[in-house]
């Protein structure tokens, strides 16, 4: 569950801190997360083209 | 001839004046440890289309992992940004129901300011991303030598008033993540 917290300061005093901290979506009951349908792609792979 | 990989593409639509981003996450392996990060962070590659007055954006995912690749959305609005997490999981993307919002400071200036140069080292090893909310651009730092000290020191241009948002992977594992992040504002 994520929530939300006041925390000391870590990157100067211009901050105005926040915390999110959850569960990953996959680890959570069905009714707490909502789907979204993945599709395949064929990426090119520079990588394997530089070889 | 052209090599071609198989990744994974979805699709989610920005409201009017909100512009998602979303940040794919992984530990870094054991042995790669000592002089890196513990955790890293990549953007996702994304194309737009608008429908109607709405912004629909593909993401691509390049090398789905059997494990499920972990995401950061965050959805910058005029004022805020909302923060969530999702995972690809084969053909399906699950997102939390419950994101978070966190609302900038706003300071107001009637002058017209100037961008200013501001030291910024980043730490290697504990790397933090500087977002401009209104392009969601990413501040880089430009790394440069100072012979006084000896160190390699970093600066980055921000403009006073402006918010920007800064943050951090503080904890992630299998089970969860924590991020830490805040709204820095020069106020010149």
């Amino acid at each position: 569950m994520s929530n939300s917290r006041r925390v000391k300061p870590q990157f100067g005093r211009e901050m105005d801190p926040c915390e999110y901290s959850s569960k990953w979506a996959n680890k959570l009951p069905r009714e707490e997360v909502v789907a979204i349908k993945a599709e395949d792609s064929r990426v090119k792979d520079t990588a394997r083209d530089d070889r | 001839m052209e090599q071609f990989i198989q990744g994974k593409h979805f699709s989610i639509t920005d409201p009017q004046n909100v512009n998602t981003v979303i940040y794919e996450v992984n530990k870094t392996e054991k042995e790669l440890k000592k002089n890196s990060p513990k955790y890293t962070i990549e953007r996702l590659d994304y194309t737009e289309e608008l429908v109607g007055e709405k912004k629909k954006k593909t993401f691509y995912v390049n090398e789905p992992k059997a494990e499920g690749n972990k995401l950061i959305i965050l959805s910058f609005g005029k004022e805020k940004v909302v923060i969530n997490n999702g995972v690809l999981e084969g053909n399906q993307v699950l997102i939390t129901k419950k994101p978070m919002p966190f609302k900038f400071k706003t300071l107001y200036s009637e002058e017209e300011t100037e961008y200013k140069e501001v030291q910024y080292t980043p730490n290697l090893k504990r790397p933090i991303s500087i977002i401009d909310p209104e392009t969601t651009e990413e501040i880089k730092p430009v790394l440069y030598f100072d012979e006084k000290t000896n160190e390699v020191k970093g600066k980055c241009k921000l403009k006073p008033f402006k918010n920007y948002f800064a943050f951090e992977i503080r904890d992630l594992s299998d089970e969860d993540i924590r991020i830490v992040g805040g709204n820095p504002v020069l106020e010149n």
